[in-house]
């Protein structure tokens, strides 16, 4: 099961499915269909989208971490304004 | 031997037909094999239709909530919002619509010739906004030659628009070799300079990506939950019983659901065209790097841009009811792309920056619907394209490109104030495309704009 859940295939299965559900909630205006829809394109989004496209994923959390290093010096730097502050007081 | 007739026909099918098949031939030019090239053509068409249709139904939804909430709050604003498949309409049944197919690719290879774009645009579908521009330019000045000029100017900034996304769009939505030429974007330029003062406003230089949403309020951040929120809150507005109301909810929730799904389908598509384009020109043409310009969805994989624009369904209404001199209540224009689209590539999905230039910028477009009212109806009537209400006018809420338009329309008047104003406009557009080049990834952006507003803490230093 593991391994079907990790192929691209079964994702992109996911996908059209998704897409069918939606469709046929378009042209049939059964609305509640679409709780399949969310569900499936949760799934996707949270599941699938790295197993499909694992280089993007690598890269987006390269450039998270980044940012997050940078977002932390200079949590770092105003704390140090803070002592020096009150040091100086 | 009909041209209009033919060109008609060819556009008749539509963008998610006629973009693929220019991507398999492009794929095939480029040396793709011819089944992979059809395999990706059909993913890139599969991608297009399920994003229009969601687009769409997104649209068709919410249409009737606003309209309800208008009709239950006795807001009365005599313009009709056709959106942008009523404009489309009627720009197509105008009969020089065509002549800027032409337009179009002479200037697109003849830049391309002089090097002074990397961008070959494949989004001929969307020819018809040049066109709408010729139409809206020649309607106020009167000046045919001007229109020509006008619609060149567009097409210019188009292009320059694909080189100066292109570098984000591969970085940041792992898309290689393309763009998006789309005028919407254009809405950047005027939003460039308060996004330039939000560098100096610490807030501003958090992270606010969706990611981090998620970490502030949780389940409330998701897409899905947010949309299927103000779905809920349109339809109880607008009076909707209990169950239509719910009804709406889910909807616009699935809509937002289904992007993800459908974006894979823009990947699947154009990463083997993009890295054989690259390849391709690395082997036969060195130095050189070519993008090819798409339409706008394929952006669509960002939760920020869903998030911006839904959240502005809403407030979009709240001006249409408040702002003195408005004559259009958005309706089939209501979820506004320029607005997302703009705001998300220059801020590189910041958003918070996103929703306060939303807030804004809303006016603009609600203006400029206002103003062009007059020529989307004279248009409407002289065409036949689409049906005009007695006593009423047709108009477009979240137009594009609204200043620039209307800058070139009242220029060709030869009004100074107006040429002032489009010199300023273009001189601001160089600045942006500058800004974005010297910085084009929005991460980078924001790590030096870090340093810049810590400059207290390391003077305490």
């Amino acid at each position: 099961m593991h391994k079907i859940l990790s192929t691209k295939s079964f994702w992109t299965f996911v996908c059209f499915v998704a897409f069918f559900i939606f469709t046929t909630s378009l042209i049939t205006k059964l609305w509640w269909l679409n709780i399949f829809t969310m569900i499936l394109g949760l799934l996707f989004k949270y599941f699938g989208d790295a197993i499909c496209f694992p280089e993007r994923a690598k890269l987006k959390r390269v450039r998270e971490e980044k940012m997050q290093s940078y977002l932390d010096k200079r949590q770092e730097m105003n704390s140090n304004y803070v002592r020096n502050k009150r040091n100086r007081k | 031997m009909d041209w209009n007739n033919i060109v008609q026909a060819i556009l008749g099918v539509g963008s998610q037909v006629l973009i693929p098949i220019l991507i398999i031939i492009l794929g095939l030019i480029f040396g793709m094999k011819p089944s992979k090239a059809i395999l990706s053509g059909l993913y890139l068409a599969t991608g297009f239709i399920g994003m229009s249709m969601a687009i769409n139904q997104l649209t068709t939804a919410v249409s009737p909530a606003a309209k309800a909430l208008a009709t239950h709050t006795s807001i009365n604003l005599p313009a009709v919002d056709f959106g942008w498949p009523g404009a489309a309409a009627i720009t197509w049944a105008w009969p020089m619509a065509f002549v800027f197919f032409a337009v179009e690719i002479i200037i697109n290879l003849g830049m391309l010739l002089a090097n002074l774009t990397k961008t070959l645009n494949a989004d001929m579908w969307n020819v018809w906004g040049i066109a709408l521009t010729a139409y809206m330019v020649y309607s106020i000045s009167g000046s045919l030659p001007w229109a020509f000029v006008a619609a060149g100017i567009q097409i210019i900034i188009s292009l320059k628009l694909g080189d100066m996304w292109a570098e984000e769009i591969k970085t940041d939505f792992g898309l290689v070799g393309v763009t998006t030429t789309h005028i919407e974007a254009f809405t950047a330029t005027i939003m460039f300079p308060v996004n330039w003062v939000m560098n100096y406003i610490p807030v501003f230089n958090k992270r606010w990506d969706a990611r981090d949403l998620k970490k502030k309020i949780g389940i409330l951040s998701e897409p899905v939950v947010m949309g299927a929120i103000i779905g809920l809150i349109l339809a109880l507005a607008g009076r909707y019983s209990v169950g239509d109301a719910l009804n709406l909810a889910v909807t616009v929730g699935a809509v937002m659901a289904i992007f993800p799904p459908m974006a894979k389908f823009f990947m699947d598509a154009l990463t083997p065209f993009g890295t054989t384009m690259s390849n391709f020109m690395k082997k036969h043409v060195k130095g050189r790097e070519f993008v090819i310009g798409l339409d706008w969805p394929i952006l669509g994989q960002s939760t920020e841009l869903w998030v911006t624009m839904v959240l502005m369904i809403p407030i979009s209404i709240i001006y249409a009811a408040i702002l003195p001199g408005n004559k259009v209540l958005p309706i089939a224009g209501v979820i506004n792309y320029c607005i997302g689209v703009g705001g998300l590539l220059l801020t590189g999905g910041n958003l918070l920056r996103m929703i306060v230039l939303g807030i804004i910028y809303e006016p603009l477009f609600l203006y400029g619907a206002t103003y062009f009212s007059g020529v989307f109806t004279k248009l409407a009537t002289s065409t036949g394209a689409a049906k005009v209400p007695k006593g009423s006018e047709v108009t477009w809420s979240s137009i594009e490109a609204p200043d620039l338009r209307f800058l070139m329309a009242q220029a060709g008047r030869l009004n100074w104030i107006a040429i002032v104003g489009l010199i300023v406009l273009l001189v601001l557009f160089v600045l942006l495309y500058q800004y974005m080049k010297k910085n084009p990834l929005p991460g980078k952006r924001y790590e030096k704009l870090e340093k810049k507003t810590s400059t207290p803490a390391g003077a305490a230093k």
